[in-house]
């Protein structure tokens, strides 16, 4: 029943071969991964593997870059206007993702294949992490799909919540967050040094923003049903290393390059040691970049934090050494210091991320210390005086709930607050969501992917 | 000597620690220091050690020390 | 689980309450801000110039009639054409003349102003009550869009620029900025990157839905005076001159055949004066008093 209704919302998107497409890879895979577990002949099994992997992936990289190589292919699919850019391949990414992680862990003998159709086909177009993911582990997902559903009042209850407050993050703040970043980044060369920085910084919030909000909506859906979905992100900006950085932003996604990109490309350059290390540190990361998107500023992205990731694994050992000399040891000074330059590395490779075009980024990074233009209090006030109150207020309160779930046992304390204290703050929060929300033309930033 | 009273020998090598003493039930977590790094001179100077060489697929299932165990000893028999 | 739907039930009771109750509220600081339900005697109709270039209160007092401003960035012909429509299906019998602002962009279909596209027909929402904006809007979103903002009315005024006016007017009339655009910075930019308007046509459609606007107004036995707007002159000798005589011929010839239509075309003389400019394309604060005590000599005469 669920299949049903997840095959409706992505038919809701109202573009048919997308449901062709998730249907294709979703046999593809179900029939691959069958193939893989009969057979006992490792070296069939591996053909099965890659043979199935690469069906999957070239059914992505022809969604993704066929219109690329012209709108007229289109029409051969009986459709008479090209869907806009960002819907063309949406959720294409991570369910092909997933079906390869499937395919790969059948192959490790880590998992069993799902002999029933409907249930795969469940695991991998399950609504709620259809469109951005997470990318879900069948050893995750699969066990929890064979329970049948029982009412739960407490998942039910917690679900609707974190769902709202997802919501809420979008529409509120990231969607506010946009329109300044937009001003700036929309029209780079108006601006220079400070509101560069600025809109830097505010791009770095409302990506966060944006993307873990709707990772709370869809864990909060999920849990509505009673499934558990893999957390996704664990408060990314206080990383104190690049390579932490990674453990905590899109955490199902860089799981997935590190198990199935990077762990092989580093075993089998285990000869070259460090450089070994490094060089499939930089491939894994270029990927990465790719599979955002083929343009320049996503490869110059991935690449940077491949090169980040390289850099770190020689400077390690001399940045131990260097630690120990000084004491900086496990120091609270040490720790802030690090926080503060991962993050602004990280700032750094959004620039690229963001801009319109790699000839924008360029200007951005060679602009950055060019001082003060006065722009910095019309980017804030781009939507005008109530809008940016509206932000902080926001902001606020979001920090101190969860500086308060962090500190304290809030959310049991929560529950045991009288009835109409809890109510009351749901629709304070739906409240505010549905009023002060913004109408912004952007889907999701990471539909695009 | 045991395989895993050499293996316990790479290990104080390889992580620096002379009083370590491995268990079959124990994984990456368990040591101080065991990250993917330290895990690639792990592999490699295991491999050095025992004269072998573990293929592909091994090295992505592996997951505790008696993985490692098996696998060396699989492959020991001549 | 029924206890639980009894109280979730209740819940979007009082949540959709709460909304209806909100969007009234800033149904009010709208029409406050634009003079409805004042019984206008004067409705101006037009875009972000006319919002800059005319001040509404200031044109009341003058005038010494209830003034009606309806002006919303980036409206087009079919817009203002739904916008007017809109006006007179809501208030049948006031209004004794219509002032409709005309630039070189007019007739070109889509309005080219900075930053601006197509996406401005969602400032209509908050009137979407009305069946003919119903039936406009309709036709121009997306069924998403629509159906959310049609049963859920705040989300009606969350453009940035509406919800700003919708909740300001409850406390102030909010003025427009009296800063001067950088004309020796913009010269420079200019002349570095020479951005020529070189894609403007005269639209039959545009011009056919301007004739329909005025045959609509004058129907109803009501005057229409079109003020030109100008810009600043660096950025009009960006528009080819033959195209833009094209434009005031057309609205010169429909001024010209009928007595109750006047074309006020003389403030082009303000398109040197860089100094009453917000932008190159809007007045400031200074710009708009004289436009608009231009427009008050010319208005009391004419009415």
């Amino acid at each position: 029943m669920l299949l049903v209704a997840s095959y409706g919302f992505y038919s809701a998107l109202k573009a048919p071969y997308l449901l062709a497409v998730l249907l294709l890879v979703t046999c593809l895979s179900y029939m691959f991964g069958l193939r893989i577990a009969a057979h006992q002949d490792e070296v069939a099994r591996k053909r099965w593997l890659l043979g199935g992997s690469f069906a999957c992936i070239a059914v992505l990289v022809l969604l993704k870059y066929l219109p690329v190589l012209g709108p007229d292919t289109f029409s051969i699919f009986g459709l008479n206007r090209t869907p806009s850019q960002t819907i063309i391949s949406i959720g294409a990414s991570y369910y092909t993702f997933q079906a390869i992680s499937y395919l790969v862990d059948i192959y490790l003998e880590i998992e069993e294949p799902e002999k029933h159709f409907g249930r795969y086909a469940l695991y991998l177009a399950f609504f709620p992490k259809l469109l951005q993911g997470p990318i879900e582990r069948a050893g995750d997902l699969l066990s929890q799909l064979k329970q049948p559903y029982q009412f739960d009042h407490d998942k039910m209850r917690s679900g609707m919540i974190l769902f709202s407050w997802g919501l809420f993050k979008k529409v509120v703040i990231a969607d506010r967050l946009s329109l300044m970043v937009n001003a700036v980044y929309n029209d780079v060369h108006s601006f220079t040094g400070i509101s560069l920085i600025l809109a830097t910084y505010l791009y770095a919030m409302q990506i966060y923003f944006d993307f873990s909000g709707y990772t709370d909506m869809a864990l909060g859906t999920a849990r509505m049903f009673n499934i558990t979905l893999t957390q996704n992100f664990n408060s990314p900006y206080a990383a104190t290393s690049i390579a932490e950085f990674w453990r905590r932003w899109h955490i199902t996604f860089s799981r997935w390059i590190l198990d199935y990109i990077f762990k092989p490309l580093q075993m089998r350059w285990r000869e070259w040691k460090t450089w070994g290390t490094a060089s499939a540190l930089v491939v894994t990361f270029l990927v990465s970049g790719l599979w955002h998107g083929a343009s320049w500023g996503f490869i110059a992205w991935g690449l940077l934090h491949g090169v980040y990731l390289a850099v770190s694994v020689f400077y390690k050992p001399l940045q131990k050494k260097i630690h120990k000399n000084l004491r900086l040891e496990k120091t609270k000074y040490l720790k802030i210091w690090q926080t503060a330059v991962t993050f602004n590395l990280v700032c750094f490779a959004w620039i690229f991320f963001r801009a319109n075009s790699f000839s924008d980024a360029l200007y951005v990074v060679s602009h950055l210390g060019f001082g003060l233009d006065n722009q910095v209090m019309p980017v804030l006030l781009t939507s005008g005086k109530i809008s940016l109150s509206i932000l902080i207020m926001s902001l606020l309160m979001l920090s101190l709930v969860s500086i308060a779930i962090k500190l304290t046992n809030i959310k049991e304390t929560f529950y045991a607050k009288p009835l109409w204290f809890r109510w009351g703050a749901y629709y304070g929060l739906v409240v505010l969501s549905l009023v002060c929300n913004i109408g912004v033309d952007s889907l999701f930033v990471y539909f695009k992917f | 000597m045991t395989t895993i009273e050499t293996l316990n020998q790479v290990f104080c090598l390889v992580f620096d620690d002379d009083t370590l003493k491995i268990h079959p039930d124990m994984t990456a977590n368990d040591v101080d220091g065991w990250d993917s790094l330290s895990h690639v001179n792990l592999i490699t100077t295991i491999e050095a050690k025992f004269d072998i060489r573990f293929t592909q697929k091994e090295l992505l299932k592996q997951r505790k020390v008696r993985d490692l165990i098996s696998d060396i000893d699989r492959k020991m028999v001549p | 689980m029924a206890k639980f739907t009894l109280k979730l039930c209740i819940f979007c009771l009082v949540v959709f309450a709460t909304d209806y109750t909100v969007a009234s509220f800033f149904n009010d600081g709208l029409v406050r801000h634009h003079g409805f339900n004042n019984g206008a005697k004067v409705l101006c109709v037009g875009h972000s110039r006319s919002d800059h270039g005319i001040d509404r209160k200031r044109l009341e007092q003058g005038l010494n009639v209830p003034v009606a401003k309806y002006a919303l960035a980036g409206m087009d012909v079919f817009d203002r054409f739904a916008m007017i429509q809109h006006y007179f299906s809501e208030h049948p019998q006031q209004v004794k003349m219509v002032v409709y602002d005309i630039d070189f962009f007019t007739f070109n279909g889509r309005t080219v102003t900075r930053g601006e596209n197509d996406k401005q027909y969602r400032q209509l929402y908050p009137f979407m009550d009305n069946a003919g904006i119903d039936d406009y809007i309709h036709s121009k979103s997306t069924w998403p869009e629509y159906t959310a903002r049609k049963y859920l009315r705040s989300l009606r005024y969350n453009d940035p620029k509406v919800f700003a006016r919708a909740v300001i007017n409850h406390f102030k009339t909010p003025g427009i900025p009296s800063s001067k655009f950088d004309f020796t910075k913009y010269k420079k930019e200019i002349e570095a990157n020479a951005t020529r308007y070189d894609d403007l046509i005269i639209d039959d459609d545009a011009v056919a839905c301007f004739k329909k606007t005025i045959e609509f107004v004058r129907s109803k036995n009501i005057k229409i005076a079109f003020v030109f707007l100008p810009i600043v002159d660096l950025e009009r000798d960006l528009i080819d001159i033959k195209y833009r005589n094209k434009v005031m011929e057309i609205v010169r010839k429909y001024a010209g055949n009928d007595r109750g239509i006047v074309f006020i075309e003389n403030n082009n003389k303000y398109e040197q004066s860089h100094e009453l400019f917000y932008d190159p394309l809007h007045f400031n604060r200074y710009g708009q008093i004289l436009a608009t005590d231009d427009l008050i000599g010319v208005l009391k005469l004419a009415m």
